[in-house]
């Protein structure tokens, strides 16, 4: 099977007055039909950049310095291309963290979603648009979705604007759903409600999503696979169970250490320091500063990746592994 | 100590806002016959909703918000309708840690400059404890004294805030989710720090929180508050174990990642400790 969507090192890179920090670096990615991947990171670590660079979402001081990206097979970024923009929308859609900003707020729901489809089916009859935009809104699980449809924005709730916000994402049938912390600003018993939602997107209504988030459990209820985001880069990736229950890279382990789970009582690890600064000569393994394994060999050259039959990992002294001596 | 007052006792708090004016609208009742006790040395944790009102019972117990009715005392001394001078007095034994650590320090202030401020307000209270040794209490070294809060991450500015909450030596720390806004990694530092000063301050504290699995690892009791009343209280694993509101029991099953466990993490054959690199 080939994947839907592909990254190949991609690398994303901001200027400020400050100067140029790298956000995204060698970020590879392979979307499946059916996959639910979640993007994990902390603040900084350039999830949301990557996202939107797929979508070609990126602010004005933000350019992607390198990298291809491939959708079913046709390549649509890197050797001079960029027809990104025939995939947002259309191909992939977003759903953003704050659906209270990023819904207009002047226009009905029902007008917000006509115009999605106006834009990416500009071939089929305004009849069409209509019977698809009801059957859209029906799935949503509101208790009257005629009534959201006439609503504005500021009428519904938040669980119900982020649900609006997933109809309107996915209302031209886009083969991939970007979610980024789609749920981090709703109440913890809303946030479920709409996770369920999350859940049959890609379980009955088949699409593949990226599920953004720095809430490792959260993703973990609905994702089947896991790419841990630090300083830029994936450090590790592979199928949910393994991240969690077996992870290989320190980072992963030092953030199942740091949040509190509810199964089973036990003192918190944090992680010491703060994330480097990644400018463009960066070398070396962007965690070896905050990192209790590491040795010289971590800042000396970057660290490649390690792939082990379906996960992968971004250390030269995995978890699990012998102990490199490291006296250089 | 053991027959001591309790800390806090809140009865049967009442705030209620009006809105004439606005309308024809009814008044809001945000808290509605509240009673809740902390003793010497708890954590307690109160959980909830948005809208649920316990920001609200944070405020009038931090003697910052309003009270319409009810009694709150802390160590036995009753804190409304009191004089202001007593007031302000009894204000710097409760101190408040809000969640968003960079929106409650002066942008134009130093660190230092900050707490000079507040010695200066509290003279009789602040001579305790240098400025290098009460950093160093919240794990902070004191070349940060001179900067701004710009120049501090998240987890740093929430010291420097539960650092200023420590100075006047408070007997409750009220923390009004104090690690929402902040990275796991650096959320988890924030919560030892609190188990960590509880001990070595003997400071009492209410925990504000939506997250129940951070309250289930920090609190020794929890009270669950929904539409201005409490629903539930009780010991922390006696109530999350076997909750008896259906409230309580929908907050429970929303926690994602229930079945996940620490054993696989904790286990020993992970990495074999080698010998530090030079």
């Amino acid at each position: 099977m080939d994947p839907l969507l592909s990254v190949r090192s991609l690398r994303v890179e901001a200027t400020s007055s400050v100067g140029t920090i790298v956000a995204v670096d060698r970020f590879d990615l392979d979307i499946y039909p059916g996959d639910v991947i979640g993007l994990i990171g902390e603040s900084g670590s350039g999830k949301t950049t990557a996202v939107r660079s797929l979508l070609g979402l990126t602010e004005r001081n933000v350019r992607i310095a390198e990298g291809s990206i491939y959708f079913q097979g046709e390549q649509v970024l890197g050797d001079g291309k960029n027809h990104l923009d025939r995939l947002r929308g259309r191909h992939v859609g977003m759903v953003f963290q704050n659906a209270s900003s990023s819904l207009n707020p002047l226009l009905k729901i029902k007008t917000q979603m006509r115009q999605v489809l106006r834009v990416n089916q500009s071939a089929q009859r305004a009849a069409a648009h209509q019977r698809r935009i009801e059957e859209v809104i029906s799935r949503m699980g509101f208790h009257d979705p005629k009534r959201v449809l006439r609503s504005y924005p500021h009428q519904l709730s938040g669980g119900m604007r982020q649900r609006a916000a997933i109809a309107i994402a996915i209302v031209s049938e886009p083969e991939i759903v970007i979610a980024d912390e789609s749920t981090s600003a709703l109440d913890v018993t809303t946030q479920a409600e709409v996770m369920d939602l999350v859940r049959e997107l890609a379980t009955d209504m088949g699409h593949s999503l990226i599920y953004v988030t720095h809430d490792l459990l959260l993703a973990a209820e609905v994702c089947t696979r896991m790419a841990v985001m630090y300083g830029g880069e994936i450090v590790e990736e592979g199928p949910t169970a393994s991240v969690i229950a077996a992870p290989r890279h320190p980072y992963t382990l030092g953030l199942l250490r740091s949040v509190p789970m509810w199964a089973k009582k036990a003192p918190l690890v944090g992680i010491e320091g703060t994330p480097p600064r990644v400018t463009p000569g960066f070398i070396g393994c962007r965690f070896a500063s905050r990192c209790a394994h590491a040795v010289g060999a971590c800042s000396e050259a970057d660290v490649e990746w390690t792939q082990r039959r379906d996960s992968g990992f971004r250390c030269i002294q995995p978890k699990g592994a012998p102990l490199h001596t490291g006296n250089g | 100590m053991s027959t001591a007052r309790p800390v806090l006792q809140i009865e049967d708090l009442r705030v209620v806002f009006s809105q004439r004016g606005i309308g024809k609208r009814p008044d809001v009742v945000a808290v509605d016959g509240v009673s809740l006790c902390i003793e010497a040395g708890e954590i307690v944790g109160l959980v909830g909703e948005s809208g649920s009102g316990k920001t609200t019972l944070a405020l009038a117990t931090a003697l910052l918000g309003r009270v319409t009715d009810g009694r709150i005392s802390l160590e036995g001394e009753d804190i409304i309708g009191i004089s202001r001078k007593r007031m302000r007095r009894l204000r710097s034994r409760i101190q408040v840690v809000f969640q968003d650590p960079h929106g409650s320090l002066d942008p134009r202030q130093t660190v230092r400059k900050g707490l000079s401020e507040l010695r200066s307000l509290h003279p009789g209270r602040s001579t305790w404890i240098t400025d290098a040794e009460l950093l160093a209490k919240v794990g902070m070294t004191e070349d940060l004294l001179d900067h701004l809060p710009h120049e501090l991450s998240g987890g740093q500015a929430q010291r420097v805030s539960i650092a200023r909450a420590l100075l006047l030596r408070p007997s409750l720390l009220v923390a009004d989710e104090p690690t929402s806004a902040l990275d796991v990694s650096v959320q988890a530092q924030i919560l030892n720090l609190m188990l960590q000063l509880r001990e070595s301050e003997k400071v009492s504290v209410l925990l504000i929180s939506h997250d129940l699995s951070v309250v289930r690892n920090l609190c020794d009791r929890v009270y669950v508050m929904k539409d201005g009343r409490v629903v539930e209280e009780g010991e922390t694993e006696e109530l999350l174990a076997s909750p008896t509101h259906p409230y309580t029991r929908q907050l429970i099953a929303a926690i994602p990642g229930k079945d996940w466990d620490r054993s696989s993490i904790e286990s020993p054959n992970g990495w074999r400790e080698g010998p530090d690199s030079p």
